[in-house]
């Protein structure tokens, strides 16, 4: 099952320099944000590569896991069929009106 | 409540509009989806003008994060609701008093574009929830077919980042079958991504634009490109005489250019941004440039 990873490192090039020979989802956009002392970006890695992650690891690098991430059969089960708006209801927000 | 279809989106904006036409005004995207899936946003706002000073929000861009659609939609429904029977609208500490609601309907447009991939989301709620891209077919060089271009590297900003971009810095894939990130066979090749040009160049009036994710919780701001400088404009993106060099940190050799008021103000915007959203659910979300670990090629230009 593919983990969620908090990937951490001193300067930018270091993190940069390790992630270009992994293979890891950075999400949307590839940002690193600094914490403390440290640059952090979060990635997601199924587990063979993060076997190779853990054995790769070098200098100032720090690998954290974080969560699984939802299977895709999970994150299917979040949906409904149907059309909840084929009645004419207009939809309503989740915001308090007053 | 789960999260919305596509057919869901789309219903749900055409009664809004229906219902608040008063208010609002229903907009079908020029360009259908590669699918052939119509595309609506609305436009908030008493004045149904071209020229009026707008903001424009777009969601759905990623199909995978499946919230901002369903959040653009529900704002637009809490906006219109509240306009309609004179009320404030409240999330968490964070309220919108009645005496606003009224300003920003009289004074501003806001044109919200719930779902800019419709395909994408399609495809990732019904058999691969981590897709991201379109569903665009495009030939592989074997002479099979990968599906898909990431939108949000097919804008015409710096989109050819091998010319632009020194090797390696750049987030970005020519390859048809890479899953996230390819940049598409050309800029603005797909008709999502024309979609939004097309929204940027009819409201003549709009100031701000922003593109709604839900990867990480943070607010970026301009420029994913390199680093800001304010000192040299001649320095940015359109200047072919600093290509190859894009996209290093820390360097002083190329930076992008903005001017130092538009960066004031992007900075103050978005601290104000996750200021109100810290008043909804507590959470902070980090505000910053966009650039940090990689550059990003072919994003979209805000006004």
């Amino acid at each position: 099952m593919p983990k969620k990873l908090r990937v951490s490192a001193e300067t930018i090039t270091e993190l940069r320099d390790f992630l270009s020979g992994v293979d890891v989802d950075m999400g949307c956009r590839p940002v690193a944000l600094k914490r403390d002392d440290r640059y952090v970006t979060t990635v997601v890695a199924d587990d063979g590569e993060l076997d190779r992650i853990s054995i790769r690891r070098l200098g100032s690098i720090s690998v954290e896991v974080l969560e699984d991430v939802p299977s895709p059969q999970s994150r299917l089960r979040m949906l409904r069929s149907g059309n909840r708006f084929l009645r004419g209801k207009v939809p309503q927000g989740l915001g308090e009106k007053k | 409540m789960s999260y919305l279809s596509y057919d869901e989106l789309s219903t749900g904006i055409q009664l809004l509009a229906d219902e608040y036409q008063e208010h609002c005004l229903l907009i079908q995207l020029p360009y259908p989806s590669a699918e052939t899936r119509s595309i609506y946003a609305l436009a908030l706002g008493d004045n149904q003008n071209l020229e009026v000073t707008a903001a424009i929000y777009v969601g759905g861009v990623h199909a995978r994060e499946w919230i901002p659609p369903d959040a653009l939609l529900f704002l637009c429904a809490d906006l219109l609701e509240a306009r309609s029977r004179e009320t404030g609208v409240r999330y968490g500490n964070s309220y919108i008093n009645k005496e606003e609601i009224q300003q920003i309907f009289s004074n501003l447009q806001l044109v919200i574009l719930p779902c800019a991939n419709p395909d994408g989301r399609v495809f990732s709620q019904t058999v691969d929830p981590d897709w991201r891209k379109n569903r665009a077919p495009h030939p592989r060089a074997d002479g099979g077919i990968c599906y898909g271009v990431d939108l949000n590297r097919n804008f015409d900003v710096a989109w050819d980042f091998k010319q632009a971009f020194a090797p390696g810095f750049v987030s970005a894939s020519d390859d048809p079958c890479n899953k996230y990130i390819y940049v598409g066979p050309a800029a603005a090749s797909e008709p999502e991504t024309r979609n939004i040009v097309w929204l940027l160049d009819e409201y003549s009036g709009a100031r701000w634009y922003l593109d709604i994710h839900s990867a990480i919780p943070a607010v970026f701001h301009s420029w994913g490109l390199d680093e800001n400088q304010s000192e040299t404009p001649s320095m940015n993106f359109l200047n072919m005489i600093h290509d190859g060099k894009r996209g290093i940190a820390g360097d002083a050799e190329y930076q992008e250019f903005i001017d130092a008021s538009d960066l004031a103000e992007l900075e103050r915007l978005s601290n104000l941004l996750a200021d109100e959203i810290q008043k909804v659910r507590g959470d902070r979300y980090d505000v910053s440039a966009a650039f940090s670990l990689y550059a990003t090629s072919g994003a979209v230009f805000p006004p």
